[in-house]
């Protein structure tokens, strides 16, 4: 990794990418290695994508929408199941915007990418979603924080009840 | 014995010659031609006077007869010596009953053993009056029967060059005897000549044989002709006449719904052609419509890679030459210059790609707004957003030979169907495209005119000629080879106009090139 040219540095974070088409994948993964610090997942099949996502921690999913043996859409869906704080992504060639919004809305999906893309645009979703995450993940863990302060304040409230009563 | 035998043979004669008047039916009364006086009265004579023989031998022959007969009773007998000849005359007579018949009286002068004498027979004519009565009732009976017929009947002696009526009757008068018919001299028997069509002939079982003769007037009748022998054993032409005119009128009216059934049928027949023309083009356009879907996601997917793949290109040679301006390997003036040449030739292709790159972005995008996938849908559009992107589609076609100017006047958006219209201009600007046959200008306008957004397409191609002209909207019609054209073209977009509620109009000159307006409601 260049990590040293990167004008990003310090968001790097894990993108998952799915396309049945090995070029799509090249390219993507060529370029946000050439423009970005994010450590790319490429993988040919939605099924092997989502035994990764099963076991490894990652920020961001984008996905073909037609491929053979699970489109993209209910890929992303089982994503959701999985991780619902992870940003998804579809990246649609059938350029049927009707379709690709309402899965949008079925699925909860963050964006939709039309091929043939523009890599600008492409990094600016990637980087909005990064930092969408980021954020989720903050307050996730402020979140966790305020339930423990709660836990602990309760243990003590319990704690002088008992000594008082 | 000579004389004896005379005498007997004379005896004999006049003993015939008695027996004769005697055995008559006729009153014979013998007159002497000095006096006039009867001489002789046979037994019919006697009862029909009623009278004894001595009350009429000697008396004059006239006065016989009635006072108010007798004069002529006279003159008769006076003319009979005189005229020495037969002569016959109807004469009254009372009857020793009172009656009054009358008589046939018969006169004639003759010699009889040197003397004169008048012979006056006299026959009752009643009964022969009433013969000739009944004759005369029966003939009128008949007349008035065949007056009465409901058809027109003729009879011609048939035998003379120009054939003498013998008879027609009431029925057949009245036919002729129209203010049309009088007007133009025409009668029954020589109707031909004002003939409007050739007489349509039959003939009969019986051997007559019938004829429809339609005259100028419009009046039309059936002639039924045959040939009888008359009671002079001459042929003679009987000629029944029927009034068809009406019949005529009605199976006119009859074959005239036919005509017009029938074109209704091919009217029908011809829609239903349209409809189906346009169904298999609407057929066509959804296949298109999925072709172009698939096409486009076919090659969207490769493009997204070539395009971004060319943009990393361009953004690698950007790195590249930054490290290379930090980096001791082009120090050298020489080595730095072949680097930049290598980096420029490659700046230019990536360039070159970038806009190739977008070409086919535009195409592809142009094929599907051009097949509008969500085709049945109904959309607020502003149409020169789909002229634009029917022009990119023909564009290949127009490319350095035909000049493309656009006057596009300020249009609202319509509520139309966009693939249809799509359509409509492609087919429009296609022909225009053919038209031209070198190098030419389509002259593309826009504008609002009362109500209407106004689409009109020029070309300065070859024109279309006057007779051609009527034809064009014509389903099938082309006057390009079979194979090129379908003719269909005009006849889709004269009936995606007409389904917008639209115009489309038509001005050309021959030479020197066609306009098609387009008019849609604006609201
Ligand atoms: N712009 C035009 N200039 C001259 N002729 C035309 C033009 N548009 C149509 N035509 C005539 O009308 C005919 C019918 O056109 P169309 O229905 O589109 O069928 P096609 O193009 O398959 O012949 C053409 O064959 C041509 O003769
Ligand atoms: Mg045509």
């Amino acid at each position: 990794m260049t990590a040293s040219s990167n004008t990003d540095a310090g968001r790097s974070g894990t993108i998952v990418i799915v396309d049945d088409e090995e070029m799509v994948l090249t390219s993507l993964r060529s370029f946000l290695t050439l423009e970005t610090d994010y450590e790319v997942q490429s993988f040919l099949s939605a099924k092997e994508a989502l035994q990764y996502i099963g076991a490894n921690d990652i920020d961001v999913v984008m996905s073909d929408y037609l491929m053979p043996e699970m489109d993209g859409i209910s890929f992303l869906a089982e994503v959701k199941k999985i991780r619902p704080e992870v940003p998804r992504i579809i990246l649609t060639g059938y350029a049927d915007k009707e379709n690709a919004i309402k899965a949008i809305n079925d699925v909860g999906l963050f964006q939709y990418i039309e091929k043939p893309w523009d890599n600008d645009d492409l990094l600016i979703i990637l980087r909005n979603g990064m930092e969408k995450q980021r954020l989720m993940k903050k307050l996730q863990q402020k979140i966790e924080e305020i339930n423990r302060a709660y836990g602990e304040l309760e243990g003590l409230h319990k704690e002088i009840v008992k000594t008082f009563v | 014995m000579s004389t004896n035998n005379e005498i007997e043979k004379l005896r004999e004669s006049e003993e015939r010659y008695r027996t004769m008047i005697e055995m008559a039916c006729d009153a014979i009364f013998v007159v002497d031609a000095e006096s006039g006086s009867v001489c002789e009265v046979n037994q019919s004579g006697l009862i029909m006077t009623g009278l004894a023989i001595e009350e009429i031998v000697g008396r004059p022959v006239w006065e016989l007869f009635p006072e108010d007969e007798r004069d002529r009773g006279r003159e008769l007998f006076d003319t009979a010596v005189r005229e020495e000849r037969g002569r016959r005359t109807s004469m009254h007579f009372v009857r020793p009953d009172g009656g009054r018949v009358t008589l046939d009286v018969t006169t004639a002068l003759m010699r009889l053993s040197g003397r004169k004498i008048v012979v006056q027979v006299c026959r009752d004519a009643t009964e022969r009056d009433e013969f000739e009565r009944q004759q005369a009732r029966l003939s009128q009976y008949y007349e008035r029967l065949l007056d009465s017929l409901p058809v027109g009947l003729g009879i011609r002696a048939a035998i003379n060059a120009t054939p003498k009526i013998e008879f027609e009757n009431q029925t057949l008068k009245r036919m002729f005897d129209t203010a049309a018919c009088k007007g133009s001299g025409i009668t029954w028997d020589a109707c031909r000549a004002d003939m409007d069509e050739q007489p349509r002939i039959a003939i009969t079982d019986d051997g007559s044989y019938a004829e429809e003769r339609r005259l100028a007037n419009g009046q039309t009748f059936l002639y039924t002709i045959s040939y009888v022998r008359d009671l002079l054993d001459q042929w003679c032409e009987v000629t029944i006449v029927q009034d068809f005119t009406r019949r005529r009128q009605l199976e006119d009216d009859l074959e005239q719904v036919n005509r017009t059934l029938e074109a209704r049928v091919q009217e029908r027949t011809r829609e239903l052609e349209e409809k189906q023309t346009q169904l298999a083009q609407a057929e066509k356009m959804a296949s298109l419509g999925s072709l172009v879907a698939g096409v486009a996601h076919e090659i969207n997917t490769p493009l997204g890679a070539l395009t971004s793949n060319n943009d990393l290109f361009i953004r690698a040679i950007v790195r590249l030459k930054k490290l290379l301006d930090t980096s001791e390997v082009t120090s050298d003036a020489a080595m730095k210059e072949r680097f930049d040449r290598i980096l420029d030739s490659i700046d230019e292709v990536t360039s070159v790609n970038k806009t190739a790159g977008e070409r086919i972005k535009n195409i592809v995008n142009s094929l599907r707004s051009f097949a509008r996938l969500d085709r049945s849908e109904k959309d607020r559009v502003d149409i020169r957003d789909g002229l634009e992107s029917t022009l990119t589609l023909v564009s290949h076609e127009l490319k350095n030979r035909v000049e493309v100017v656009r006057r596009y006047g300020d249009i609202p958006p319509i509520n139309c169907f966009p693939n249809q219209i799509n359509q409509v201009f492609m087919n429009l600007l296609v022909n225009a495209s053919h038209a031209i046959k070198d190098k030419g200008v389509i002259t593309i306008r826009t504008a609002l005119e009362g109500g209407w957004v106004v689409v009109e397409i020029s070309d300065t191609g070859s024109g279309i000629p006057k007779d051609v002209l009527p034809k064009i909207f014509d389903p099938g019609f082309t006057t390009k080879g079979s194979g090129v054209g379908t003719g269909l073209g005009l006849s889709i977009v004269h009936q995606i106009i007409q389904d917008h509620g639209g115009k489309i109009l038509v001005t050309s000159k021959p030479g020197e090139g066609t306009t098609f307006r387009i008019e849609l409601p604006a609201r």
